[in-house]
C-alpha cells in the first residue's frame, strides 16, 4: 500500500524552489513550444521578473538545504557527503552562480558569457529531477508528485523546444 | 524620468540580490568551514592546545573486530540479550544481522527508505524496533527478520527506546513530540510536546520513567502512567547545545547526557542534580552507553573517538581512537566484555573492555581514592 506524508517545512521549501525554478524556465521554453501565447499575461509577466523569481528560487533551496543539514547533521568533511548529496550541492552552486549575476551589472560586466554563464540553468532541470527522484524514492509527500510532474514537463517541453529549434534552423 | 526611475530600481534591487545571496554564501561556507575545522582537529592537523587531555596520556583500546559496512555510515547498533547477534541500521536503510563472535554478516533487510538513525532490541530478545528519516517506526521479529507492525511517526525519527517490560515504544523526532506507543497493539499511547526536536530518548530500566534529550540542550524527563496523564518529573538544564544522547544507568539513580557542547554529565534522576560533567572529547558527544555493571559510561563523539569513563571518578579508562570518522552510536554487550562502536566511516569495530571495566572498580573512590596523573578531566560539581 503506498502512504503519503504531509510534507515537512523543508520539503515545502525544496517544492517552492522547484516551482520558482520552473516558472523562471517557463517563458523561454513556451514562447517556442506554444508562440500563440507569447503575448499573454501570464508569460509576459514571467519573463519581465524572471531574475528576481530565480532569486526567489535560490533562497528557498538555501533555507531547503540549510534546514536539512541541520536536521540530519550532515558532515560535509565527509567525502561520501558530497556523493550522496551530489545533485542538491550541484544544483546548490548553480543557483547561488545565477543568483549572484542576476543583475544589470554582470549582464553588463560578463557581456557574451553571461548568456553562456546563464545556460547552466538548463542542467539544473535534470540534476532536480534526480534530486527529487533519489531523495523522496519510497517515502512521498503530498508535494513529490506534483513536484516530478512539474520538472518532468518542463524536461519534456524543454526537448520539445530543442527539437522545433532545430528543425527551423533546418 | 520614468526609465530612470527603474533603472534606479533595477540597481537597487541588483544591490539587494547580491547582499542576500552574499549573506547565503556566507552561510553555506560556514557549515562547510565548520566540518573541515572539525576533521583537522580530529585528525591532529590543528593544534591540540584545545585537548583537554593529550592522545599519549589515555589507554588506547584496540579494535578486536572490524565490521565492515560497504561505504554506507552506520548511525544505530544494538546487541542482543544473549549477546551473539549485533544490528545495526545506517543510512540506506538497511538493516543489518551480525554475528558478534565471527563478524560475519547473517542477514541483510531493506527495512526503510531512509536513513535508520536509531534502533532497540527488547530485553527478551523477541522485537527489534527501528526508527527512520522516512517517518516510521517498524517492529520486527529479531529471530526471523519479520516485519510486525509499521507506525506513522509523522517527520524523521530519531530517537527509539524500548521500556524495560517491553511493552512501551518511545521515538522522539523532529515533529517536536515524545510519542509513547504500545508495542502490543500499535496505539499511540501519549503524545508529550518537546520545546523542539527530539534528538535521544531513554527509558529508565525499573519503572516507567522516560527522558529525552533536545536539540535546546534540554532533558526532560516523564513518569508515564497507564491510568493517568504524564507528569513531568525533571527539567534538567545545563548543556549548552543540542542533547545527542541519554541513558539510564542500569541501577536507574544516574542519567548520563552528551551534548553538541562537547560533554557529558551525569544527573542524579530523582533530585534533579547535576552530579559530574566529563570533558574529554572536541566535537559534539552522538552517543552514550552505561556497561552492565554501570561502573563504565562509554561515549562517541563527532571527533572520531569513543571515550571510555570510570562513572565514580570521572576519569577516561580509555579510548578507542580506530574510527576515521564521527561515532554515531556506542553499545555494551550484556555480559560487558565488548563494546561495539558505529560510525560514519562505514564500520563498526568491536573491541575488548573488560580489562578497563575491571580497572573502573580498582579505581573507584572506595578501593583507590588517589586519582593518577593522567586522570585529571573530570569536573566535579
Amino acid at each position: 500500500m503506498i502512504v503519503i506524508d504531509s510534507p515537512p517545512l523543508e520539503n515545502c521549501l525544496g517544492f517552492l524552489a522547484l516551482s520558482s525554478y520552473v516558472m523562471t524556465l517557463a517563458p523561454s521554453i513556451s514562447r517556442i513550444v506554444f508562440p500563440k501565447y507569447k503575448k499573454a499575461f501570464l508569460p509576459k509577466i514571467l519573463l519581465k521578473n524572471r531574475r528576481l523569481i530565480g532569486v526567489f528560487a535560490f533562497l528557498f533551496a538555501f533555507f531547503h538545504g540549510w534546514l536539512l543539514i541541520n536536521k540530519r547533521h550532515i558532515d560535509f568533511s565527509d567525502f561520501r557527503t558530497s556523493w550522496i548529496y551530489c545533485q542538491g550541492i550541484a544544483t546548490m552552486i548553480i543557483f547561488t552562480v545565477l543568483a549572484a549575476t542576476s543583475n544589470d551589472w554582470s549582464v553588463k560586466a560578463l557581456k557574451k558569457n553571461w548568456k553562456q554563464l546563464h545556460r547552466l540553468t538548463y542542467l539544473a532541470m535534470f540534476l532536480l529531477t534526480w534530486h527529487v527522484w533519489d531523495k523522496m524514492s519510497g517515502h512521498w509527500t503530498y508535494v513529490t508528485p506534483i513536484s516530478m510532474v512539474a520538472i518532468l514537463s518542463t524536461t519534456a517541453l524543454y526537448f520539445l523546444r530543442l527539437w522545433y529549434e532545430h528543425r527551423a534552423e533546418n | 524620468m520614468k526609465s530612470q526611475r527603474s533603472k534606479k530600481r533595477a540597481i537597487s534591487l541588483g544591490a539587494l540580490m547580491n547582499f542576500i545571496v552574499a549573506i547565503a554564501v556566507f552561510g553555506v561556507g560556514r557549515v562547510v568551514w565548520q566540518g573541515v575545522g572539525l576533521r583537522l582537529s580530529a585528525t591532529g592537523l590543528e593544534s591540540s592546545h584545545n585537548l583537554p587531555l593529550s592522545a599519549e596520556a589515555v589507554p588506547s583500546i584496540p579494535a578486536s573486530h572490524t565490521l565492515d559496512n560497504q561505504g554506507t555510515w552506520i548511525y544505530t547498533v544494538a546487541l542482543s540479550p544473549e549477546g551473539s547477534i549485533l544490528v545495526s541500521g545506517g543510512y540506506d536503510g538497511q538493516i543489518k544481522w551480525w554475528d558478534r563472535k565471527t563478524g560475519s554478516l547473517l542477514r541483510t533487510i531493506q527495512g526503510h527508505a531512509d536513513a535508520i538513525e536509531s534502533l532497540a532490541i527488547s530485553a527478551n530478545g523477541q522485537i527489534l524496533v527501528t526508527g527512520s528519516w522516512d517517518n516510521r517506526i517498524k517492529v520486527w521479529d529479531l529471530k526471523t527478520g519479520n516485519l510486525r507492525r509499521t507506525l506513522r511517526h509523522g517527520d524523521d525519527v530519531k530517537a527509539i527506546a524500548l521500556s524495560a517490560n517491553g511493552k512501551l515504544v518511545a521515538s522522539g523526532g523532529t515533529n517536536n513530540k515524545l510519542q509513547i506507543w504500545s508495542l502490543e497493539t500499535g496505539q499511540l499511547l501519549h503524545r508529550l510536546p518537546a520545546d523542539t526536536w527530539i534528538q535521544s530518548v531513554a527509558f529508565h530500566p525499573g519503572s516507567q520513567t522516560v527522558a529525552y534529550g533536545s536539540q535546546s540542550g534540554q532533558i526532560q524527563v516523564w513518569q508515564l502512567s497507564q491510568s493517568e496523564k504524564p507528569r513531568l518529573l525533571q527539567t534538567l538544564v545545563g548543556h549548552q547545545g543540542m542533547v545527542g544522547a541519554v541513558a539510564f544507568s542500569p541501577d536507574g539513580q544516574t542519567l548520563a547526557s552528551g551534548s553538541a557542547d562537547k560533554t557529558i554529565k551525569l544527573w542524579n534522576v530523582d533530585q534533579g542534580q547535576l552530579l559530574k560533567g566529563l570533558a574529554g572529547h572536541i566535537a559534539p558527544i552522538r552517543s552514550v552507553a552505561f556497561s552492565p555493571d554501570g561502573q563504565t559510561l562509554a561515549t562517541g563523539s563527532q571527533d572520531t573517538n569513543v571515550n571510555l569513563w570510570n562513572v565514580q571518578t570521572g576519569y577516561i579508562l580509555g579510548r578507542l581512537n580506530e574510527h576515521r570518522q564521527a561515532v554515531w552510536t556506542v553499545a555494551f554487550s550484556p555480559d560487558g566484555q565488548e563494546l561495539a562502536s558505529g560510525s560514519s566511516d562505514a564500520t563498526i569495530k568491536l573491541a575488548a573492555v573488560h580489562d578497563l571495566a575491571r580497572e573502573a572498580i580498582a579505581n573507584s573512590p572506595l578501593a583507590h581514592t588517589v586519582p593518577s596523573e593522567r586522570e585529571s578531566d573530570s569536573q566535579d560539581l
